[in-house]
């Protein structure tokens, strides 16, 4: 496959779309359409980001309230929302099975430590795992290893937890708010049911350095 | 002899002249701000927050750009501002590692999701939070580089005339932060070796 010819096909993949056989075996080896092809994913990716607002008086208000200075001030800055949710990865997986759907509370059943304090220098990664599972369960198991470098939010110094969950047919989505200390560590995910056994192990690192 | 500009200086218009004008150049342009207001800062309190200050800033500062044909450019150039000195004010008041609280976040926070919901759906609500986390990620001069250049369309030269700064200097700055947008956004989500494995089986 000539260059051009992959980076014209590479031009019409949207996000949802991975490249074919041909074109990835290309992208193996050719450097410069896997740059383009980079360079077109991360352009579709800021392209799908949605502005929303502003209110439909905003910008009358505004405007007046700007010209009655100095009696109006605007509002105090606070604390940005975008801020908050700084520095937090995403790691989405993709199984034919399963894992956790509780929206109650998929909390291990035996008591747990909270401790929500946050020292210095770890940061949040939210760990979002998202099983398919093919029918509905009601008694699957779940369970964690975390690496000494990661905690789970809340259950501070707790290596390992287990906690029995159901399972619905169809897509399963589990968040797991992950302290990420120094150089981070192996989160492993683990879920029984049935008679089958299924394992994850992601590698989380602290994305900020 | 008398230059213009002093000439103008003297003859100062009525606060009324001067609000109708005000007005009538800022407001064409106002919605694109908070556009650019929004990208900058992720959400729209924090967006309405940053064009309220734009355009209490633009009114004190009237008199720097009334007289300019086209004063998009020094309208983009405060707002930029005025968000980098927020970012820095809040590093500054609240410490960098407070920045990375998520206080939104419960633990085990587990969204419904309907079984009938396409996976698409799962997916593209997982995007939209990635995208937000990879800009968040960059630091605040970044941030208005990625907004300006690669979301609104801007050239590289136009943000060095609107950012008062050298082409090199946002050409290298671009490449960081392209290189930062892509570690996080094209990772591959599903990886072999992160993928559910089976390991055991009865039936094994
Ligand atoms: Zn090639």
């Amino acid at each position: 496959m000539k260059c051009i010819d992959a980076q014209r096909q590479l031009e019409h993949l949207d996000l949802q779309q991975q490249p074919g056989a041909l074109l990835a075996e290309h992208l193996e080896n050719c450097n410069e359409c896997l740059s383009f092809h980079q360079d077109h994913q991360l352009q579709l990716h800021l392209q799908s980001f949605r502005v929303i607002g502003p209110d439909p008086d905003f910008i009358n208000k505004a405007l007046n309230a700007a010209c009655q200075e100095p009696s109006i001030q605007p509002r105090k800055w606070t604390w940005p929302a975008s801020m908050a949710a700084s520095f937090v990865l995403v790691a989405l997986l993709l199984t034919g099975w399963l894992v956790s759907n509780e929206p109650t509370n998929p909390l291990p059943a035996t008591p747990l430590q909270v401790d929500s304090s946050q020292p210095e220098g770890q940061s949040t990664q939210q760990v979002r795992i998202l099983i398919i599972s093919d029918q509905d369960y009601s008694d699957a198991e779940i369970s964690l290893a975390l690496a000494g470098n990661l905690q789970l939010e809340g259950y501070a110094n707790q290596r390992e937890l287990t906690w029995r969950t159901q399972l619905k047919a169809g897509q399963n989505l589990l968040t797991l708010p992950i302290q990420v200390l120094e150089q981070g560590g192996e989160l492993q995910v683990s879920s029984r049911f049935g008679d089958q056994k299924h394992q994850v192990i992601v590698n989380l690192e602290d994305i900020r350095s | 002899m008398s230059k213009l500009t002093s000439l103008a200086a003297w003859i100062r218009p009525s606060d009324s002249q001067k609000k109708a004008d005000f007005q009538a150049r800022l407001r064409p342009h106002s919605r694109a701000l908070y556009q650019t207001a929004f990208r900058l800062t992720g959400n729209q309190a924090d967006a309405e927050d940053l064009t309220q200050e734009l355009f209490l800033r633009l009114y004190q500062k009237w008199d720097h750009w009334h007289h300019l044909d086209n004063p998009l450019p020094w309208f983009l150039r405060t707002l930029t501002n005025l968000h980098i000195d927020t970012y820095r004010k809040i590093r500054h008041t609240h410490g960098a590692n407070e920045l990375t609280s998520n206080f939104d976040h419960l633990p085990f926070q587990v969204p419904a999701l309907d079984s009938a919901s396409p996976l698409a759906l799962a997916l593209a609500n997982s995007r939209k939070c990635l995208l937000n986390q990879a800009l968040n990620s960059l630091e605040a001069e970044h941030r208005s580089l990625v907004v300006l250049h690669l979301m609104e369309g801007y050239s590289l030269q136009e943000v060095a005339e609107i950012q008062h700064l050298p082409l090199g200097t946002l050409k290298s700055r671009l490449h960081r932060c392209k290189d930062k947008l892509k570690k996080i956004l094209l990772r591959e989500p599903f990886q072999e070796n992160l993928r559910f494995n089976r390991v055991s089986s009865q039936e094994d």
